[in-house]
């Protein structure tokens, strides 16, 4: 029996496996969603949103003072060396 | 240096924004402590505050920071360089409106008053999340606006590019759904539009949602079509359950005429390369004719007599038939990959994906599955005596375990703690009761309904002996025939015929493979079919097609004109 052909390529049937997939992640999550009390997904979210942006906050933060503190260090080793 | 400036600024008048919103947020009276704040909530701020001042001071200021915190600030430092250009700030941008329009549109339909309150606190939360976005947004487009405006317009440029080269496709595909929708959504029942309603399986499956959606308690052990009627009708298009039943069993229709396209232009596509226009048409127009397709009906015609006793392929009153269908046949195609693997190729989650498939499958409907499982484990059972290599992985994983686990729950469901019909039941051998009950003649009407398979099988015999996908579409309609005429329910269940859907899926597939098969076979010929004269076989083939096609149009024409009396 040939094995080679097959009636879609791998990647088309992984795109077209995805969509009926979704849509029931989709649906369960509404159901979760709609279910649950309002309070638990509340805190659930804040909880999230508080945790996530606290961390961007940090990598954003840590990142600018980090480049000001390269500047600043450059430009002070500069100012020595013309001394 | 100016970049900071920037930021800081935009960080500033967020700063602002939220101490404005702060004051003039409404107190919350239950929990009220200070500003409307109750107290728990002022200490987890001020706790989460101060650990965020206290890391970014111990960051910025501590000489001897540890390997950790260096290596985390370094890997921050390279995230961000990389996701310069467009999916940093994409991702703010997006998390930052799908949250705000999120809450605020929350805010504004919720009627509870106490959890009203906690959502006016959240807009506070939103404000900053959004003030945040636009913050870095501001400073990453202020940064590297010299590379922004050339990304953009190259991006642009790209995807006008992508789209002006797959225009026949995208018309192709968009005329499909269109067409689909204009077939598929008149004949389905209840018909909404006057009121009545003549599809009992219809009602049934949507009675089970509404009673599902009340009691939280799953009414039948295949419930994944009340699911999706539950989850549809509370994003509320319409507060009638009947017609959400009915776009959602539509939204089915489309996904399986979608996945026979791509079937069918993947066969279509060595014939006509380099033709696009005639390519994506034809493609069509055989996608929709396997959409159609029906039992060779002709002779019994004048006894108005179109489906009992045949094997259907395309019935459209069942809406947990129409759910199954678009998933049988996705597992079909990854059951087929089982068998065209190649060792150390392929995605590790391959197996995931199958066994949500299995599971997704047998929650619509345990029809295919039951077929599926020993038609592979036949076939792999072939392969090792071939010594060919096996995703064994694929097949337990994805398709044995969970089926077993799903298929095992459901007989225990269904036949021991039934909640639905309340009455001892069972599954027997009884060849043929089921269908000589509601017809005769049923040899030939079964040859009928398999024709065009069959004759494509026998013309090409030879190669269609050794064509994967040809083969385990027959295995599988094999046990899928097998169950429809050899076995039955006991009690109540007796007379709804429950497997009688094994065949018609089974079949569905077989057709679908099969078509390919005959358009694989002619693709030689069809490449230059103006210049050299058909061949027997394939006009042959065209003809039972065209047999098929042309009972599939009656059957829908009646759906469609009588569905009181649609000649079944």
């Amino acid at each position: 029996m040939k094995s080679e052909q097959t009636l879609v390529d791998t990647r088309t049937l992984r795109t077209l496996t995805w969509l009926p997939v979704l849509m029931v992640i989709g649906a369960v999550i509404v159901l979760i969603v709609n279910y649950i009390p309002a309070w638990i997904i509340i805190a659930a979210l804040e909880g999230i949103f508080v945790v996530a942006f606290t961390l961007i906050t940090i990598a954003v933060n840590i990142s600018y003072f980090e480049s000001a503190y390269v500047c600043a260090k450059k430009k002070s080793d500069a100012t020595k060396s013309q001394r | 240096m100016k970049t900071i400036r920037y930021f800081l600024l935009t960080g500033l008048m967020e700063g602002i924004a939220v101490l404005i919103f702060l004051f003039a947020t409404p107190s919350d009276v239950e929990r009220a402590w200070l500003l409307g704040y109750s107290p728990l909530r002022w200490a987890l701020a001020l706790w989460a505050g101060q650990g965020v001042l206290a890391f970014l001071l111990f960051t910025v200021l501590s000489r001897q920071r540890p390997a950790w915190l260096t290596l985390l600030s370094n890997r921050f430092n390279v995230g961000l360089r990389n996701a310069r250009g467009f999916s940093l700030t994409v991702l703010f941008m997006l998390a930052g409106m799908i949250s705000g329009v999120y809450f605020v549109f929350l805010t504004n339909t919720i009627t509870d008053t106490q959890v009203k309150g906690y959502f006016q606190r959240l807009l506070l939360l939103v404000v900053w999340i959004i003030a945040l976005c636009l913050q870095a947004l501001v400073a990453i487009v202020l940064l590297y606006w010299g590379e922004h405006w050339p990304a953009l317009r190259r991006w642009s440029s790209r995807v006008g590019h992508a789209l002006a080269q797959n225009k026949e496709e995208i018309l192709a595909i968009g005329l499909l759904l269109l067409v689909s929708v204009a077939l598929f959504w008149p004949v389905k029942y209840p018909d909404v539009k006057t009121g009545t309603l003549y599809g009992w399986d219809y009602v049934v499956h949507t009675r089970f949602a509404e009673r599902m959606a009340e009691s939280r308690r799953t009414e039948t052990s295949f419930f994944l079509y009340e699911l999706l009627v539950i989850a549809a009708h509370l994003l509320k298009p319409t507060s009638n359950y009947l017609l959400v039943s009915k776009l959602v069993a539509l939204i089915f229709d489309l996904v399986t005429a979608v996945i026979a396209y791509a079937i069918v232009r993947k066969s279509v596509n060595e014939i006509f390369h380099n033709r696009k226009w005639l390519l994506a048409l034809t493609s069509l127009a055989v996608t929709l004719s396997v959409t159609l397709v029906a039992p060779v009906s002709v002779l019994t015609w004048g006894s108005h007599n179109l489906l009992f006793g045949y094997i259907g392929i395309n019935t459209t009153h069942n809406p947990t038939y129409l759910l199954l269908k678009p998933l049988a046949l996705l597992l079909f195609l990854n059951s087929l990959e089982i068998f065209t693997y190649q060792p150390g190729s392929g995605s590790r989650i391959r197996w995931f994906l199958t066994a949500l498939l299995t599971i997704l499958a047998s929650l619509a409907k345990p029809n295919y599955i039951i077929c599926l499982l020993p038609a592979l484990l036949l076939l792999a059972f072939y392969w090792l005596l071939k010594k060919r290599s096996l995703d064994w992985q694929r097949l337990i994983l994805g398709v044995i375990l969970p089926a077993m686990i799903i298929l095992g729950w459901q007989y225990l469901a269904t036949y021991t703690t039934d909640r639905v019909l309340r009455a001892e039941g069972g599954i027997v051998f009884a060849p043929l009761a089921v269908y000589a009950r509601d017809s005769g003649m049923l040899l030939p009407k079964f040859f009928l309904s398999i024709l065009f398979p069959l004759s494509v099988y026998a013309m090409y015999y030879k190669d269609a002996s050794k064509d994967i996908s040809l083969n385990l579409a027959w295995l599988n309609f094999f046990f899928g025939a097998f169950y429809t005429y050899m076995l039955a329910e006991t009690g109540l269940r007796f007379q709804d015929g429950n497997f009688k859907w094994s065949g018609q899926v089974t079949l569905f597939i077989l057709f679908i493979a099969s078509v390919v098969f005959f358009l694989r076979q002619n693709a030689g010929w069809l490449s230059g079919w103006l210049e050299k004269k058909p061949d027997d076989a394939f006009i042959a083939g065209v003809i039972v097609f065209g047999l098929h096609l042309v009972s599939g149009v009656l059957f829908y024409y009646l759906q469609l004109t009588q569905p009181t009396n649609p000649w079944w």
